[in-house]
């Protein structure tokens, strides 16, 4: 039986199990595709082939107690892998090699599943506040979609190689948009976990209190499957949370929270009409929505300084050495240097904020989850400096990322052929909502099969 | 202290008028922005190039924009950063 590339894993899960196909045949297919199609997009920072057809062919030849057992998949580049240059995507850490795995990427082997590649990433998550999507060592990340645009960053290949069809699933992170982000530009479906949910052991720290790892997929379902996998306490990782996942809920529909979005201001008409595709979709299914609105509070300016901070400080070895100025984006020099002028009371003021935005949870007394675009508009081009293509494009100013909470990005439309994503974000440990919501609108649309051509 | 001319001064004194009343606090600003650039690179492996340089300057304006921004969120009085201090009885080796 031949296995289209853009499966879902349940899909080849099924098939692996009654061997129509081999885990060895559906590995060679992803690696062809990556060798070619990924490498085209820049989406590509290690194969790892030989240790993905060692994989492949002992999980043929043992039984599998997992659904994720033969199913190839990629992990961004700032994820530890054993034996295997790990370069956070910075020409600085070429030479890079752990002699461990980090915790996901461990669990993910212990599941049974092929570690295809290593993902092209935005050199050290762009934490130096960089300015052009050429910021990464591979060169600018595509997207899926359009080869003019950017893939989003900083998961740029894990978003990419994931829309291409060229892995089964990917594992991205976010500190403040890195999953999110191209998860819409590239018409993934990518969850951010609850800070803390999964371990962040043998992964890059750009900022220890805000980084998270997540799925990125082709479905709120593959989403589910990942995140059970790599999801839970960690001796390694004294921020992982021992709280049990439960993606299971079930019970009366989330009441889903709307913001007061800015559509107009921002010339988002596309996007409006498609927004309001997804609630009217959502409506039909028995959900109920109610606006709602976070106490104002400077979230984003509390995210700039914690990032500075911390970035500076896991990076200072790295910042003091001879290899600083070999980072590909010049603005992301200039911005890990001024960061490490950030003032202890500011970080300080910054953290007591978080303190206080913690009344945000207030939301939740009106709601269950909220639904709105991840951007207002479509990916934007990759040849451009940001801060002149990077206008009217919205996204979450409020308290999602500062207080730890999960969200869903997924494709709800197209502008000019390329994808618009929206987001459902819910209260820590909720990603059930997240996945429910999702889940259900992927029921009833087909944006999620839609693939580039 | 270092000021930057508003667009208000502007309107008000002229172009002549601006540069007599400003050029001395912008170049304050410009040697104490140096100054900091100077102290944050100083224990760096290389200097920075010159294109690095000048984007720092902005950076670090950046930086201290961020720090008097914040100053108009006002904290309650004694409340606290939001990170726990464990103690543990004794230093957990590592194997």
């Amino acid at each position: 039986m031949s296995m289209g590339p853009f499966s879902s894993i349940r899909q080849m899960s099924k098939a692996l199990a009654a061997k129509e196909i081999s885990s060895v045949e559906l590995t060679q297919m992803y690696l062809d595709r990556l060798k070619t199609i990924g490498k085209e997009h820049n989406a590509v920072a290690e194969l790892t082939e030989s240790l993905a057809i060692e994989q492949a062919k002992k999980a043929d030849s043992t039984s599998a107690h997992s659904v994720l057992h033969g199913i190839p998949f990629g992990v961004k580049d700032l994820l530890a892998t054993k034996g295997i240059p790990t370069r956070w995507g910075s020409p600085g850490h070429a030479d890079q090699v752990f002699d461990h795995n980090a915790t996901v990427v461990q669990k993910l082997e212990d599941a049974g599943a092929v570690l295809l590649a290593k993902l092209e990433m935005i050199e050290l998550a762009g934490g130096g506040n960089y300015n052009v999507a050429n910021a990464s060592r591979m060169g600018p990340c595509h997207s899926a979609w359009d080869k003019n645009l950017w893939a989003g960053g900083s998961s740029s290949g894990s978003g990419a190689a994931t829309s291409l069809g060229c892995v089964g699933f990917s594992i991205g992170s976010e500190t403040s948009g890195s999953i999110v982000c191209p998860s819409a530009f590239n018409g993934a479906t990518g969850l951010r976990p609850t800070y803390g949910r999964v371990s962040r052991f043998g992964a890059m720290a750009l900022c220890w209190t805000l980084d998270k790892l997540g799925p990125i997929c082709r479905s709120a379902e593959d989403c589910g499957i990942v995140l059970e996998a790599i999801a839970g306490p960690d001796p390694k990782d004294g921020s992982a949370m021992r709280e049990k996942l439960r993606l299971r809920a079930k019970g009366p529909k989330p009441r889903i929270g709307v913001l007061k979005e800015k559509f107009a201001e921002s010339k988002a008409e596309i996007c409006e009409k498609a927004y309001h595709n997804v609630l009217d979709i959502l409506r039909k299914q028995g959900y109920e929505t109610v606006e709602v609105a976070y106490p104002e509070l400077p979230y984003n300016l509390a995210i700039d300084i914690i990032v500075n901070a911390e970035g500076a400080s896991a990076h200072e070895h790295f910042i003091r050495s001879d290899r600083f100025q070999m980072l590909q984006d010049i603005n992301q020099v200039a911005g890990f240097a001024a960061a490490m002028e950030v003032k202890a009371v500011d970080y300080l003021w910054a953290m007591r904020l978080r303190s206080e935005a913690l009344k945000a949870n207030s939301v939740w007394d009106k709601c269950d989850c909220i639904f709105t675009p991840s951007y207002y508009h479509k990916a934007i081009p990759v040849d451009q400096p940001f801060d002149k293509t990077w206008v009217n494009m919205g996204g979450d100013d409020g308290p999602s990322n500062l207080l730890g909470w999960p969200a869903i990005s997924f494709p709800i439309g197209f502008e000019d052929a390329a994808p618009l994503g929206g987001q459902v974000i819910a209260p820590a440990m909720r990603e059930d909502l997240c996945l429910r919501v999702a889940n259900d609108f992927q029921r009833k649309s087909e944006f999620h099969l839609k693939h580039p051509a | 202290m270092s000021k930057q001319p508003s667009r208000r001064e502007i309107l008000s004194v002229g172009v002549a008028g601006l540069a007599a009343a400003t050029l001395p606090s912008l170049a304050q600003a410009h040697s104490e922005s140096g100054q900091v650039m100077e102290e944050t690179t100083q224990t760096f492996a290389k200097p920075l190039s010159d294109e690095a340089k000048k984007l720092l300057t902005e950076s670090l304006k950046g930086i201290q924009t961020s720090a008097k921004e914040r100053l108009k969120t006002r904290l309650p009085e004694n409340s606290e950063p939001c990170f726990d201090f464990h103690v543990s009885l004794r230093e957990v080796r590592k194997k």
